[in-house]
């Protein structure tokens, strides 16, 4: 995704398509003259209502959004109790939170449906496995372990398969497991020498 | 998390791209470095869906060049000392391989489906011989955005219906006969 994108553009130079050229079937750009197939659609036009009429009680002026003072409170964010407006309302099914909360969490990931950033915990236990075997003396097993385990909660989320995060699983619980017996290997050795 | 298809998983030297099919519209997971980054098109966004066949310059100059860099030692290694040619076989494997894939890019090519949205887009690369697939998906794609912006009209401005007892406008042509 390009940071300057700004719609249809050709998909082979990346020049501007003129929404008002644009047809269904075989088309040409009109810039690089390459050939592409195109099927153009007409999205709606979202418009937001925001109630612009903020009703006065004997108290004062009551639920005027905190961003937008001539627009009427149509909720308050679930994070931090800020009146919003319908045009402030970042609701994404999670309940509603003001653009500054949202991005806050989007930040930390802690908004699912928001989320565009993430670890990939399964990739991370199968590398730590594969290490685990390439140098079995080092601590890598446990990692495996628990980037393993995080990896499938998040593969079954997404639907995907598990097959993967569950052999790093295995192979970094046996890597632990002979770790575990060689250092006690090793300090019985020691011991048994100290008192001979 | 809703239901998502695989539609395309594609991997490159630095990461991978996997293009998945929701209800809603297309995720793209681009995972880099154990880091995976989703991009979004939606549905009811969507402005323009694309097929087109491309050859992609920089993967036929990098395979050109490592296939004849590659064959070229091993041409060396025989010219020098035929008898050597145990040693140039490993160089020749490699350099026919990368060559291979040279060829079937040139004359095959490789499909090519973007979504534009509004505010942002989805490319699904597909290898040479995955034409049909290509297509496949493109119809799966117009398909499932034609569903989702006609169900987004319906649902938000619902055409009146017409009572039955509504007289007609009267035809120029009949009232004349």
């Amino acid at each position: 995704m390009s940071a300057i994108y700004a719609g249809p553009l050709c998909p082979s130079c990346n020049a501007p398509l003129d929404a008002a050229t644009l047809h269904a079937g075989v088309m040409n750009c009109p810039n690089c003259r390459k050939q592409f197939e195109a099927t153009p659609f007409q999205p709606r036009e979202r418009h937001h209502q925001a109630v612009q009429v903020v009703t006065e009680t004997p108290d004062g002026i009551a639920a005027a959004c905190a961003n937008h003072e001539r627009n009427a409170a149509v909720t308050s964010c679930t994070r931090c109790g800020l009146f919003i407006c319908a045009l402030c309302d970042m609701n994404v099914g999670e309940g509603s939170y003001c653009p500054s909360c949202f991005d806050r969490m989007r930040d930390q990931s802690t908004v699912d449906s928001g989320a565009t950033r993430y670890r990939d915990y399964a990739t991370m236990s199968i590398s730590a496995a594969a290490i685990s075997l390439l140098c079995p003396f080092l601590p890598i097993g446990p990692f495996a372990v628990f980037w393993g385990l995080k990896g499938v909660r998040q593969r079954r989320a997404e639907g995907s398969g598990i097959a993967g995060p569950v052999i790093a699983m295995i192979l970094g619980s046996l890597e632990t497991l002979a770790l575990l017996v060689g250092v006690t290997l090793f300090i019985i050795g020691l011991v048994a020498q100290g008192k001979s | 998390m809703s239901e998502r298809t695989l539609l395309r998983r594609t991997r490159t030297l630095i990461g991978s791209d996997a293009a998945f099919l929701t209800p809603d519209g297309i995720d793209v997971d681009s995972t880099q470095n154990y880091e995976v980054v989703r991009r979004r098109v939606f549905f009811d966004d969507v402005h323009l869906v694309t097929l087109h066949h491309e050859r992609g310059i920089a993967y036929l100059v990098l395979t050109g060049l490592f296939g004849a860099f590659f064959l070229g030692i091993a041409i060396l290694i025989v010219a020098i000392n035929t008898d050597a040619w145990p040693g140039a076989l490993p160089f020749f494997v490699v350099g026919f391989l990368i060559s291979l894939a040279f060829l079937i890019r040139a004359f095959m090519g490789r499909d090519v489906i973007t979504v534009f949205g509004r505010r942002s887009k989805a490319v699904l690369r597909f290898g040479s011989f995955r034409s049909q697939r290509a297509r496949d998906v493109y119809g799966q794609i117009c398909a499932a955005v034609r569903r989702g912006q006609s169900a987004v009209r319906t649902w938000e401005s619902p055409a009146p219906a017409l009572p039955p007892d509504v007289p007609m406008p009267p035809v120029e042509g009949a009232s004349e006969s």
